[in-house]
């Protein structure tokens, strides 16, 4: 009898809008619990291995982006399944050979309890490593948002800040962002629900290409 | 522990919370006064007080215990 591939059980995954799984850790910064950020949003990342070169790459760019995170009242926390002295070490060779301190903490997570509580791990790309996560959690603890890359290519910075700016806006004016999103962007008005509202809605004073697709300036 | 080191000394971190809650300080203040970020002030005042170098006041604010102060003054 034919029989299909055996497959390890799937991963646990996180879901968007539900609390973000709890964890304590030892990091660079001591043990930290995901509650000790509470009232900041956070940025979970995860890399593969330290001491590679495209990790490093991305090390050195979250950390030229700190100031900019910390204005959005953003912290950033790193993860591998590494030894928090390799984490040290790598930090302190970043410092040492490009000239860049990395000022966020890095979770050692050589049982794998944290990348497996999120998902970081995909079988299919490496069993030792975790793929490039990036999670993003909001002031209350809420997971917002999840980007996947994988082993060979590193992120977009730029695109996680962009988030950041859009999921911000979002709550703070109770609106959308198109593709594209950019801060001082016209954003999207919330499509009307009933059909006496969507009559409303164009006369209501927004640039609207029809009922539903209505955009203002903030 | 990463408050306090292997050999029983007070790390970097550890000093600068201790420093900022000689007098009843709020987590915030705290932070504000070391430059540490909150989580990390969250985080070390979790282990100072147990510890028993630091406690907590009825009004939520942390301060030093006397033996807080002593091993402080000890490494300072």
């Amino acid at each position: 009898m034919d029989t299909m591939p055996s497959e390890k059980p799937a991963v646990g995954m996180p879901r968007l809008g539900a609390p973000a799984p709890t964890f304590e850790a030892a990091t660079t910064h001591g043990t930290l619990k995901l509650e000790d950020f509470r009232g900041s949003w956070v940025i979970l990342f995860s890399h593969p291995a330290d001491f590679t070169p495209v990790c490093t790459t991305e090390f050195i760019a979250f950390a030229k982006l700190v100031p900019e995170f910390k204005k959005r009242n953003v912290e950033l926390l790193g993860l591998s399944i590494d030894s928090t002295f390799s984490h040290i070490a790598w930090v302190r060779n970043i410092e040492e050979k490009f000239g860049v301190k990395i000022p966020f903490p890095v979770i050692a997570d050589l049982n794998k309890e944290v990348a497996s509580l999120y998902g970081m791990i995909m079988p299919g790309e490496s069993t030792t490593e975790t793929v490039r996560c990036v999670f993003i959690i909001d002031d209350k603890g809420i997971l917002r948002a999840m980007i996947y890359y994988p082993l060979s290519n590193g992120r977009n910075m730029d695109e996680i800040l962009r988030l950041i700016d859009a999921m911000q806006t979002s709550d703070k004016h109770g609106v959308a962002t198109p593709a594209n999103w950019r801060p001082g962007d016209k954003v999207i008005v919330p499509p009307p629900r009933t059909a006496s509202d969507a009559e409303e809605r164009v006369k209501a004073g927004y640039e609207c290409t029809d009922w539903y697709f209505c955009m203002k300036s903030l | 522990m990463p408050c306090i080191s292997a050999d029983g000394t007070l790390t970097v971190a550890a000093r600068k919370v201790m420093t900022a809650m000689q007098s009843p300080t709020p987590l915030e203040g705290a932070a504000n006064a070391s430059g540490l970020p909150l989580y990390q002030i969250r985080s070390s005042v979790r282990e100072l007080v147990q510890a028993g170098l630091v406690e907590v006041l009825e009004d939520g604010r942390h301060v030093l215990t006397e033996a807080g102060r002593q091993k402080l003054a000890a490494q300072s």
